[in-house]
Parts: C-alpha cells; structure tokens; sequence
C-alpha cells in the first residue's frame, strides 16, 4: 500500500477538510457537529440492527437513511456507502446481505469515531496553538 | 426571515440551523414530520420552510400537499432535501408542490443562494397578501359608500332597490306579507328656505337617527331622495307597517328638534304587497298613500 494510498484511505473515512469547508471554515461549529454525530449515531446503528431483527424492511430503510444522510453530511464517505448499501438492499426486502453487512457498518463507524474524536481533539490544540 | 428546518438527523439539523443562523436567518426547528406539521398549523408560523424528504412521521413530500391545500393568499416556500437516491426525486418534489429542491449534502453556497432565492419569494408574496388585504378592505368600502347615504347613514336608494326585487321575489315565492312605508318631512322646503340647508340637513339627520331607533334588524331604511325616505318591512302585514308608522311620527312630532326652532312634523303612507303587484306598483300605491295623508293636512298615516 502505498502513501497515497493511504491519504484516500483516511480521506475516504473523513474528509477533514470537506467538512469543515461545509461549516463555513468554523472550527467551533465543526466540533460541535462532530460531537451530536458521535452522540447520535450510535442510536441510529441500534436502529439499524432492531429493524434487522424485527425483520421490519421500511424501518431498517428509514434508519439507514438517516445514518446515511449524516455521514454524507460530516463527509464520512465510506460509512455513507455502506449505509447507502443497507437502505437500497432493505427496499427489495432481503434481510440476510443486510445481516452479514452489520460488521463492516459497524467496523466503519468505529474508524469513523476515532477520526472525528482525533479531530475534536487536534483541532481543539490548533486554537491554541 | 424566520425558517422552519424539519430534519430527523440531529447533527445535519444543528448544522444546518447554525449556519442558518449565521446567515441572519431566525430558526424554527423540528425534529420530524409530525413536529413540523404541528408548527405549520400555529395561526403564526414560519412561511419558508425546508423539509427533510424521508422522515418518521408526516414525510416531506406528504406535508407539503398538506400545506398547499391550506393556504390562502400568502403561500409558503418550500424547499424539500433529500440524499438523492432516486433519478425521479426532483420531479417528485417539485410534483408535490415544492418550489425548489436541495440534495444532502449540500454545498452550503448553493444551499445559501436557494435559501435567499425563498426568501425573495416570500417577500414578494407577503407583499403582495398584504396588497390583495387593502385592495379586499378597500373594495368593501367602496361597497359600503355606494350603498350607503352619505348625508343620514342609512341605505340610499341603490341599495333599496337591490334589496326590495330580492325581498319582493322571497315573498311572492313563500306567500309571506310584505309591506312599505313611504315617508315625507312636512313643509320642509320651508326650514331650508328659512333656516337655510345646515339646519335643513341637521333635521334629516335626526328623523334618520330617529327610524334607526325604531325600525327592526331586517327592515331597511332608506333615504329616497331629499326628504323622502321609505321603509320595507319584510314579513309584515300593514297593520303592524301601520302601527310603527303611527309610532315614529307620534314620536317625531313629540321630541323638539335640537336643530329646527320650529317643529317638524312628517305625513306617511303604508301599503302591503298585494297578488299581481311588482316593485313599481307597490311603490305606487304606498306613495298613493303618502299623497293621501298630505292631501288630509299633513302629520299622519295613510294606509291604502
């Protein structure tokens, strides 16, 4: 793997820059945003996974969505995919691929958390800087 | 400008709202459809609205048809977002009423210029709610004045005639009595000639105060013409027509003028609807009679 590689790796987890451009360059906003995310999401994960249980197809669709939406938002791009991935597979209504796609949404949301936290705590050293 | 933001994702709400806020908007926040359906339907709410498509509850799309069945003369500005997954979600928003249309994730200039764009919008159309308000005021008014007279306040004679084909067709059509009293000022080229028209136009006034006291809600005073006046009394026979009549003069020749240094007395005739009778033979006899009780020396009821 290559440097480069790398850099759109991390990127694709999120895009700092993006995200903090989407909030006017407010670096107090962004952190504040990240920070809901982080409070928020985990609700939505445990949405996804009551829905898959309950085999309940317009409310893992619903969920997904709405995880979906908020990745994009905070420029979590490889979580916003396989959000985007769940909420297309719950319309045809097939409950096994969404199953076995739980661990990678839920590998993806832990690499996303430990960038935003990075970010609220490196852009917070920025300031003093 | 105050906005409503309906978005069930609360992080893309606080960032939307924030910079909103930093824009100079006032912010309205609701955190789904049955939220924000609950905000629109306060008597005061914000007219530019941005609704998430896909939300628990009411759905964007669904509170839009909502809002357009509603709304009056001051419409809303509507701009629905959505994460664009489908190719037809445009058309399908702008189809259930949306003005405008912004894909997650927004590019928050674009999302800033479709914003003033709604903004301008719903200036324009407050402006022009409040010009239609003036013009509606306006034209009652107008339509007021031209059925009213401007000397003594009561009906003129547009707004009898109007009224009376109505009333005269009602009670041919029903069998119900109808009657009229057809009133005169006696000698009252005399007060104008002698006191002149100021005090001439004081005793009109008067005897106008004075039928506005005595006659009943659905009967209409009207003012024929110089000191003319005739009353229409609907669903009455012409005794009682007879008896308000007797009343009003009894009355008039009874309470001294504050205006007039001399008395004022009126001569009155009554008649009632009759088989074969149209406006203008009633009208006839009840004047008939009027002419009557002048020729009888004034200061009295004639009915024919």
């Amino acid at each position: 793997m290559t440097s480069r590689d790398q850099g759109q790796e991390t990127i694709d987890i999120f895009d700092m820059d993006k995200f903090v451009h989407r909030n006017l360059g407010d670096l107090d906003l962004s952190r504040d945003v990240a920070t809901i995310f982080l409070d928020s999401a985990p609700e939505y994960i445990k949405s996804i996974r009551n829905a898959l249980d309950a085999f309940d197809s317009v409310a893992l669709r619903q969920s997904a969505h709405k995880l979906k939406g908020a990745a994009d938002n905070l420029a979590l791009s490889s979580l916003s995919k396989i959000a985007g991935r769940i909420e297309t597979i719950a319309q045809t209504g097939d409950f096994e691929i969404n199953r076995q796609l739980l661990p990678e949404l839920e590998l993806q949301f832990d690499q996303a958390e430990i960038a935003l936290k990075n970010f609220i705590v490196t852009s917070q050293e920025k300031v003093r800087l | 400008m105050n906005i409503l933001i309906a978005e069930d994702d609360a992080p893309s709400r606080f960032m939307l709202q924030s910079l909103l806020t930093k824009w100079g908007y006032d912010v309205t926040v609701a955190a789904d459809g049955d939220e924000a359906w609950k905000i629109l339907c306060d008597p005061v709410h914000p007219l530019l609205v941005i609704l998430d498509w896909l939300m628990p509850g009411i759905e964007g799309p669904e509170i839009v048809r909502r809002l357009r069945m509603k709304e009056g003369n001051n419409p809303h500005y509507v701009i629905i977002m959505t994460s664009g997954t489908s190719e037809n979600s445009l058309a399908l928003a702008l189809d259930s009423g949306a003005d405008d249309f912004i894909t997650k994730p927004f590019n928050n200039s674009e999302l800033r210029a479709r914003v003033n764009v709604g903004c301008r919008i719903t200036r324009l159309h407050e402006a022009l709610a409040e010009k239609i308000y003036k013009l509606e005021s306006a034209t009652e008014t107008i339509f007021e004045l031209a059925r009213t007279d401007e000397l003594t306040g009561l009906h003129n004679r547009r707004s009898f005639n109007e009224t009376f084909t109505l009333v005269l067709s009602s009670a041919r059509r029903h069998g119900h009595p109808l009657s009229l009293i057809s009133i005169d000022l006696d000698h009252f080229k005399t007060v104008n000639d002698t006191y002149g028209h100021t005090i001439g136009d004081m005793v009109l006034k008067e005897f106008s105060d004075l039928l506005k006291d005595m006659v009943r809600i659905e009967d209409v005073a009207s003012r024929w013409g110089g000191e003319e006046f005739i009353i229409m009394l609907p669903n009455t026979a012409s005794e009682a027509a007879a008896a308000l009549a007797e009343r009003i003069r009894s009355n008039f020749e009874q309470q001294p003028s504050s205006a007039s240094p001399f008395a004022v007395t009126a001569s009155f005739g009554v008649a009632q609807l009759q088989n074969g009778d149209d406006e203008d033979s009633l009208i006839r006899r009840v004047d008939d009679a009027l002419y009557t009780a002048k020729r009888e020396g004034r200061n009295r009821v004639v009915t024919v």
